[in-house]
């Protein structure tokens, strides 16, 4: 059975695979707070926004695919890999990692995030396919 | 507190009291551990000898379990690590979450995704 927050996780990274940028914000609390592995932090739905908009704008095909999901009571994880091409550089940015998310009345109040960037390995027929998406 | 997270619990309280012992009973025989960098251990003989190392180059070391949630067979630790190492007084620091699948009531695989902090002097 799926919970509540597995559901919203979901729909988060659905949102974010269509680079929906509505629809990803829609799934945060009204403030709502990101912070990175190395303890930057991004705060309010502006600043999150604005992140996801860079994200967006940087990588025009850029994904992540759910590997795991799950959580209750609140709390969450969702262990993802991301892959990017950033056709400013013409590289393909690759990462894996989880990210822990604090939920609040149905919506994510928290997330960190422990992605890390991996080698790309990512032959030809794979960019293909990630670009297809 | 779900199953998952009962073992998860069981498993860092071992891990901080250094109890090898206590530690292997929460792994599956067929236990993989994989780091970030896509190293992985196999079988418990690989994972105890990872653990013993770890116990031996860090004697203080502690995981702090920050966040433990998990059903139906999956689970996540996030939790912050602590120890020094005695040859050269560094103290290593590292922050993250462990993806953890398990089967039978046992830990059968585990993703760890710790990122290590700045280091700083003891």
């Amino acid at each position: 059975m799926i919970t509540p927050e597995e559901q919203l996780i979901r729909r988060y990274f659905q949102a974010f695979n269509r680079h929906d940028i509505e629809k990803v914000m829609d799934c945060f609390d009204e403030n709502p707070l990101l912070i990175g592995a190395d303890g930057r932090r991004i705060e309010g739905r502006v600043e999150v926004k604005r992140c996801y908009e860079n994200s967006f704008a940087e990588f025009p095909d850029g994904r992540c695919q759910l590997r795991t999901c799950t959580g209750n009571s609140g709390r969450a994880v969702a262990e993802s890999r991301f892959l990017g091409t950033r056709p400013r550089f013409g590289d393909v940015v690759e990462a894996i990692g989880a990210e822990v998310l604090e939920i609040v009345d149905g919506k994510i109040k928290e997330i960190r995030d422990y992605h890390e960037r991996v080698k790309p390995k990512a032959d030809n027929t794979e960019r293909q396919a990630a670009a297809s998406r | 507190m779900t199953l998952e997270e009962q073992l998860i619990q069981r498993y860092f309280d071992a891990f901080n009291r250094h109890d090898i012992e206590g530690v292997m009973a929460c792994f599956h025989e067929a236990v993989t551990v994989i780091g970030a960098t896509g190293t992985a251990s196999h079988g418990h003989e690989e994972v105890r000898r990872q653990c013993e190392s770890e116990f031996a180059l860090f004697p203080d070391a502690n995981c702090e379990l920050r966040v433990c949630t998990g059903n139906s067979g999956r689970g996540v630790a996030e939790s912050y690590f602590h120890g020094t190492r005695p040859r050269d007084g560094k103290v290593v620091e590292a922050i993250g979450a462990e993806i953890m699948e398990i089967v039978d009531g046992k830990i059968k695989e585990i993703r760890d995704y710790h990122q290590p902090l700045p280091a700083k002097a003891a």
